[in-house]
């Protein structure tokens, strides 16, 4: 797969890697980092390490430049970490004399304004109206956390903020699970809104903005790490059936019992720490049809195996399938030699 | 809406025993999802005539409500763990420990005895994930497998006992296993019953049955079956008994720090040493580890997956929310509660005959019924129908879940006993009478008993109440194992060549331990009620007429029948 490739024959290049388990890793990795800010840095040290081990491999044993690329993709990280760091330091210094809070809601112009915070599930999003520099009105917009906190500490918060007109810092809430992440969030939240209204707030630039949000975006806790955990395993699984999918002849080797029965009438039994011909199944489920082509020469034919499976698979139609997939495969790369060599 | 009811019920049983009788011959996944979408087509015609667009436009949210994330990724992040076990050698490891062990003072059979209990012992979310791995190990034990230290019949008896613990210790498995749901059910009154209320009484009942499952093979299944194992015995002139040349199993390092690091995971997911998390954090951290430090690639965790447990699941959480959603339970708690009405059944022989209905109607994973039945058995109690009281319902619970979990051993749909009868070289079904009879007669009441005299019993070590409910368990289960063994050895006395005969006799053997089971069952739940004990023997014996005349009376030779043609 080659950018010429992408630009000739647009719809062969995208057959083609999503054919390839690499690209749909990558692929469910940028799904998860676009849903989830939180995961965005682990993921993005996840592909790195991977490609890092795979590429250096590569470049070992055919000099495969790829490593190189990464490398100087990883150059670019840390000069782009380096000047959002600066810029992001100095911005915060100058916020920091013009902060909303007590009272520096002399500086915030009337108006209505929309602001967002982290809470404990997800973005918290609040519209904050002010008159006269007080807070006169707050009206919660998006709120995916327990409501019980929503019911009890922020409507507290919140009737003390009206009372007061301006923000101040709340009492420490009662031990719920993840209530102080959600006021925190909450507080945030109508500190980003206020800030909205100070004339000449100072901002991050573009880049800073960019990088953060593209590479960095939230924080991780541990609500993420638990998230990627069954994320990850419900990519794996799907990505373990769809890879049969994809490959035709195949696709039944998804409805495998791993029940062994066939395993039982097998003449063969295991050969090479395989079970035999279940493990054949197994082998064309991962992708991996070179390898069920290697064991193909202990098939004896026999066909018991499709008697007895629960399903009808059996060893001789898993092979025919490998066969295939093996053949099409040397196809379109000796195809793709042909091309490069012209 | 409950006619409704009984047209998607009678969908979705009328199916289910479509497959299990071989009439549809498609995954039982498929005929899952097939029953979910004809039930929500008749439910979605019916709402929109009864009640309008906007009934049917809710039952998407019904329906898929019944869909529990937990079991699934837990179960997955399980399998990704021992995926990452076998891919290290960590099953070599295991193997070479027991090497060690078999030359210990414990010497062979206290190594094989441990080795049946392994998969209680480690209490995995399938049982199919250290059958897959260790069942090629035992049939090594033969004559066959090279090590020739176990005889044919010695070695029917380990592959059926072990293949029996494997297929039912998904139950008091705390990291995603069918007991969990049950578990999750209990937890809206007994506050710590996520903690595993149900675990010990499922896993005691699982070692009792997993000996008299080894007594059946031996005395009964041998002698019904006597042609149907095409295992070789050893050639005359070769002995068996120690005989056999010692081979020496080495592991890898790496296998050895797969196992621990697996035994950490484990144990980090079961006890929770470091703060409250998600047992699938745990798990998925423990397979990263492996890929670390041992070197394993991604393809080896995928390579663990068994899809059958996953989508099984996936498709009976489905199709169960297709019956809550368009009246189902509803119309088989009405049937159930219209047995409670028949005075000679009442509320004990009904539940007598409940906590067998996956034996009756085993599938390839308990878990597709289990996400279906276990919400209309929490309708009995409080809930609903006030038949039970909560802790009446945990003895329920605790006697229908190990009873369920352990169904698909002998399921002909390609459940976990499947693995079993393939190593053995038997033929499908050899195992079913054995596995069925253990189930019913041995593991239902034994867990009730369990349930009842230590779950439940609030006491101290030095309360006198603890001593007597310690000997009371003891007493019941000598009681229940020494019946059904003399049961055993009586009827294996009685067999002649003639299978009609012997069939007969095997059924009558179910019918008196069905109601015997029936009985203990209403005493765990009623204590010395005699009516209620009487209701709940009348039960019993109704569920083992329906187990036992769906034992095979003799086996299929189908393969036979491909390989030479129809015999006439």
């Amino acid at each position: 797969m080659t950018l010429s490739d992408l630009l000739h024959d647009p719809v062969n290049f995208f057959w083609n890697a999503l054919k390839t388990r690499g690209v749909r890793l990558v692929a469910y990795a940028i799904v998860v980092a676009s849903i989830f800010p939180s995961s965005r840095f682990i993921l993005l040290v996840a592909v790195i390490l991977a490609l890092g081990s795979i590429w250096r491999k590569e470049y070992r044993f055919n000099q495969n430049p790829n490593i190189v690329y990464l490398l100087v993709f990883i150059a670019f990280l840390l000069i782009g970490y380096i000047v959002t760091f600066v810029n992001v330091k100095s911005v915060d210094e100058l916020r920091f004399g013009m902060t909303p809070w007590g009272d520096g809601i002399y500086q915030v112009t009337d108006g209505k304004y929309i602001g967002e915070g982290q809470g404990y599930r997800g973005p918290i999003k609040v519209e904050v109206q002010v008159k006269d520099h007080k807070i006169i009105g707050i009206e919660t917009l998006a709120y995916p956390d327990l409501i019980s906190v929503l019911d009890n500490q922020i409507k507290m918060f919140k009737q003390g903020l009206l009372a007061r007109g301006r923000l101040f810092v709340p009492g420490q809430p009662e031990m719920l699970r993840g209530s102080r992440q959600t006021l925190t969030g909450y507080v945030n939240a109508i500190q980003d809104a206020l800030s909205k209204g100070i004339p000449d707030f100072p901002h991050y630039d573009w880049f800073s903005r960019t990088f953060l949000s593209l590479f960095i975006g939230q924080a991780p806790n541990r609500v993420t790490l638990n998230a990627l955990a069954i994320l990850f395993a419900v990519f794996m699984v799907f990505e373990y059936a769809f890879q049969s999918m994809l490959t035709p002849g195949t696709g039944r080797s998804i409805n495998c019992y791993n029940c062994a029965s066939c395993v039982g009438v097998c003449p063969v039994k295991e050969v090479e720490g395989v079970q035999m011909p279940m493990g054949l199944v197994l082998l064309t489920r991962l992708g991996n049809y070179e390898r069920v082509m290697e064991l193909s020469k202990y098939c004896v034919g026999c066909g018991r195996c499709a008697a007895k499976c629960p399903i009808g698979n059996s060893g001789p139609l898993v092979i025919s399938a490998a066969f295939q997939a093996v053949m099409e495969k040397k196809r379109s790369t000796s195809t793709e030699n042909k091309r490069d060599t012209a | 809406m409950e006619f409704l009811g009984y047209i998607t019920l009678a969908i979705f049983l009328g199916l289910m025993l479509l497959t299990l009788f071989g009439y549809i011959r498609t995954p039982v996944q498929t005929v899952l999802v097939l029953s979910t979408i004809l039930c929500l087509i008749v439910g979605g015609l019916f709402r929109f005539t009864a009640y309008g667009w906007n009934s049917v436009a809710l039952m998407p949210n019904e329906f898929l409500g019944g869909i529990i994330l937990h079991p699934i990724t837990a179960l997955l992040t399980g399998l990704f763990l021992a995926g990452g076990l076998k891919a290290s050698g960590g099953f070599e490891a295991l193997k070479a420990i027991l090497g060690y062990l078999r030359r210990s003072p414990i010497g062979l059979v206290g190594t094989l005895v441990i080795l049946i209990n392994l998969p209680v012992i480690s209490s995995l979310p399938c049982g199919r994930i250290l059958a897959a791995a260790l069942l090629p190990l035992l049939f090594t034990f033969g004559f066959e497998g090279g090590l020739g230290i176990l005889t044919k019949s010695q070695l029917i008896v380990l592959i059926g006992a072990f293949t029996r613990n494997s297929m039912g210790s998904c139950g008091p498995s705390p990291i995603g296993g069918v007991g969990q749901i049950a578990e999750g059910f209990l937890g809206s009154f007994f506050p710590t019953a996520s903690d595993g209320i149900l675990r010990a009484p499922q896993a005691f009942a699982l070692m009792l049955g997993t000996a008299v499952v080894a007594l059946f093979l031996k005395f009964i299944s041998q002698k019904l079956y006597p042609n149907d194992v095409a295992l070789r015995e050893a050639p005359a002139g070769i002995a068996t008994q120690g005989g056999g040349s010692e081979i020496r199993i080495k592991a890898p390092i790496q296998g050895f720090i797969a196992l621990a690091i697996f035994v950490m995971s484990l144990l980090i997911a079961i006890f929770q040493p470091l703060g409250k998390m998600p047992v699938q954090s745990v798990l998925v951290a423990g397979a990263l580890l492996m890929i670390v430090v041992c070197r394993i690639r991604l393809n080896d965790l995928l390579e663990g997956i068994i899809l059958l447990p996953v989508t099984a699941m996936a498709a009976g959480f489905l199709a169960a929310g297709a019956l809550a959603a368009t009246g189902g339970f509803v119309a088989l708690a009405s049937i159930l509660n219209s047995l409670v009405s028949i005075k000679a059944l009442g509320v004990a022989g009904m539940l007598a005959i409940f906590v067998q209905f996956q034996t009756i109607l085993p599938l390839s994973c308990a878990r597709i019924l289990t996400a279906a039945l276990v919400p209309t058995l929490y309708l009995f109690g409080p809930a609903q129908f006030n038949f039970l009281s909560w802790s009446q319902l945990a003895i329920v619970m605790a006697a229908y879940i190990i009873n369920a979990t352990t169904s698909c051993g002998p399921s002909p749909l390609g459940g976990g006993g499947m693995m079993g009868e393939g190593t053995m070289r038997a033929e499908t079904g050899f195992i079913k009478g054995a596995y069925t009879f253990a189930s019913m007669a041995v593991m239902a009441p034994m867990a009730a008993i369990f349930m009842k005299f230590l779950n439940l019993s609030v006491f101290q070590p030095s309360d006198p109440g603890f001593a007597r409910n310690i000997y009371m368990i003891a007493a019941f289960a000598l009681v229940i194992a020494g019946v059904n063994i003399t049961f055993i050895l009586l009827g294996s006395r009685i067999f002649n060549p003639n299978v009609s005969r012997n069939f007969f006799v095997q059924l009558l053997g179910f019918l008196f331990s069905g109601g015997i089971g029936g009985g203990i069952l209403a005493f765990a739940l009623f204590e010395l009620d005699t009516t209620k004990i009487c209701q709940g023997v009348l039960g019993g014996i109704i569920a083992a007429a329906l187990i036992g005349l769906m034992a095979p009376k003799t086996l299929s030779k189908r393969l036979t029948a491909t390989l030479s043609g129809p015999t006439p």
